[in-house]
């Protein structure tokens, strides 16, 4: 049976759990570590509790590939560590600045894509992009050219003019990348960045992602669909209902080899499930409850979906 | 001073039909209480009496307390979404995902929310003019009630500011700034009302200075109340000026206040 592991940080061997450290606690990290997070909780004021007690560690210039259905806590955890919400327990440590105990500083270290993007509609893409240069501490000629050159990287060029909102989600989609492209902040944290495009443009985007990984900054992409972060991360790990889930035996983490093999063993797991969407919804609850970690690939048609199993249960 | 998030407002804000249309109402109140000045002007004409000093007073006190009174409504309306609107529309994150700290942000919003003010303010200065030509009232007392005007809304904006960034709803922060232009403008004044008239003390001191300063000489046309009854005479009172220029400026830095704390607050 495969089960959850909160408490074992992804990216460091097994270990004893680490509990609930105080919330501001000091952690010392090795050198090459540029984000640790220890004993991380974040219940809502709704009483759900949506990360529960998680640790993970990234290396410099490691690409972290976070996977999990919608409601896992992945955008929770990446708001975490963004300093956007405050942990009931835990410790977040990112480029030596700690984000529980002083956020606004941590921010210069972090930045993030978010989901959903929020991106300003009344104002032109060049105006956009100036605007959070200018936030990140950009003036005069070196705003203008780091303007430009996100705008080539990202391919805007044509909509640079064009009012925010009128363009197509994806145009949007690669303006919020240009937003967290213009930070010099160290660790980028992307959250579902193709969520919601074609296939065409969700391609498109998550090419520029992996070009982006290949630069040697640290990241961690969200997707709550596994083969979508294939060829992007060095790691993956699987969130559910707020813990890491061991999709390997003993390990809350994976190479980009094990996905592979994973998934192409999962193929002969690969449930079909027709039906309305109560269906689909059992039939994932049921796999929720089996501790099953599986990828919702394809929907091959109107009331009907592929599930990947990641592994199949024990018997 | 070069705050990014006052330049990126700005230059929305000018393109917003919505401030124009605001602009114009401001212009057309104004103008409609003018022509109504011109006919009872008319009406005094006949009357035989000056009717150029009678309808000048008459244009000058409507044009400032009907201005004083939208000015400090509309501006305090045109802050009262800047922050609660960026959590609806889901830009919060990305703009505190940033090196910009919340005081600075705040900043910006308060100084956007002003800039605004401030052109509300400016397109009512022509019938100050013109009803400073017609007679009655010099134009330096017109000037003082137009300024005294726009500090009270200044004041009235940031408190606003403040408020909006209490709510993740634009409609619960316009809720709660007219709640509190409410219990500032009338339930105050009423509980000074009973309050004076409950007080059994003999010291004029008290009844006619500090009761007064505590419940009515803040109120956003108070001054301006006194200087239009003071003129003509020797003696004006500076109680209610004192009154205002220490409540006034305490509720513009609450308000700032305000808007830190809840750009502070999380972002779900």
């Amino acid at each position: 049976m495969i089960t959850p592991a909160s408490s074992r940080p992804v990216g460091a061997a097994p270990s004893p759990a680490v509990g609930s450290r105080p919330v501001g606690a000091v952690l010392q990290t090795a050198p090459s570590l540029v984000l640790s997070i220890t004993g991380l909780r974040k219940r809502y004021p709704n009483g759900v509790e949506a990360v529960k007690g998680l640790s993970l560690e990234l290396r410099r210039g490691e690409v972290l590939g976070l996977a999990g259905p919608n409601g896992a806590g992945k955008s929770t955890l990446l708001k975490l560590i963004a300093g956007l919400l405050r942990p009931e327990a835990g410790a977040i440590l990112a480029d030596g600045e700690d984000v529980t105990g002083s956020p606004e500083r941590a921010a210069r270290h972090i930045a993030l894509m978010p989901d959903p993007l929020g991106v300003y509609t009344d104002v032109s893409s060049r105006e956009y992009l100036r605007f959070f240069g200018q936030v990140f501490g950009l003036r005069g000629d070196a705003l203008d050219a780091r303007v430009e050159e996100t705008a080539d990287t990202l391919g805007l060029g044509p909509w640079m003019e064009a009012e925010v909102e009128t363009l197509s989600a994806g145009w949007q989609r690669r303006l919020a990348l240009g937003r967290a492209l213009l930070s010099d902040a160290p660790i980028l944290l992307l959250d579902e960045p193709a969520a919601g495009l074609d296939v065409g443009a969700r391609a498109d985007l998550l090419a520029l992602v992996r070009s982006l990984a290949a630069s040697g900054r640290t990241m961690i992409v969200s997707s709550h669909i596994l083969p979508e972060l294939e060829n992007l991360a060095d790691r993956y790990a699987i969130m559910q209902d707020g813990v890491w889930v061991e999709a390997i035996p003993g390990r809350t983490s994976f190479t980009r080899e094990e996905l592979r093999e994973g998934l192409d063993g999962g193929a002969a797991h690969e449930l079909r499930v027709a039906g309305d969407a109560a269906t689909l919804a059992r039939a994932r609850a049921a796999l929720d409850a089996a501790g099953v970690p599986f990828s919702e690939s394809a929907t091959g048609g109107l009331g009907e979906a592929v599930l990947k199993l990641l592994h199949s249960p024990a018997p | 001073m070069n705050n990014p998030v006052l330049s990126l407002d700005l230059r929305a804000r000018l393109r917003e039909r919505r401030l124009w249309i605001l602009a114009l109402f401001l212009v057309a109140v104004p103008m409609v209480i003018s022509l109504l000045c011109l006919a009872v002007t008319g009406v005094a004409s006949i009357a035989g009496r000056d009717p150029f000093s009678e309808g000048g007073s008459m244009l000058g006190a409507i044009a400032i307390f009907s201005h004083g009174a939208l000015l400090v409504l509309l501006s305090a309306l045109g802050a009262a979404q800047r922050i609660s609107q960026e959590r609806e529309r889901r830009t919060l994150p990305a703009l505190i995902n940033s090196p910009l700290p919340a005081r600075r942000i705040a900043d910006g919003k308060l100084l956007g929310a002003w800039a605004f003010t401030l052109w509300l303010a400016f397109t009512t200065l022509p019938f100050l003019a013109m009803a400073s030509l017609w007679g009655g009232l010099p134009f330096t007392t017109l000037l003082l009630c137009w300024a005294l005007n726009l500090a009270a809304a200044l004041a009235a904006a940031a408190l606003a500011l403040g408020l909006s960034g209490l709510f993740g709803r634009s409609l619960s922060a316009y809720l709660a700034t007219g709640a509190t232009l409410f219990l500032w403008c009338a339930v105050v004044p009423v509980i000074g009302l009973f309050t004076i008239a409950g007080s059994n003390s003999g010291h004029d001191l008290w009844t006619e200075t500090i009761l007064p300063s505590l419940f009515f000489y803040h109120l956003p046309l108070a001054p301006q109340v006194m200087v239009f009854a003071a003129e003509g005479k020797k003696a004006l009172s500076v109680a209610p000026f004192v009154s205002a220029l220490v409540v006034w400026p305490t509720l513009a830095l609450f308000g700032r206040h305000l808007a830190i704390r809840g750009l502070r607050r999380e972002v779900y």
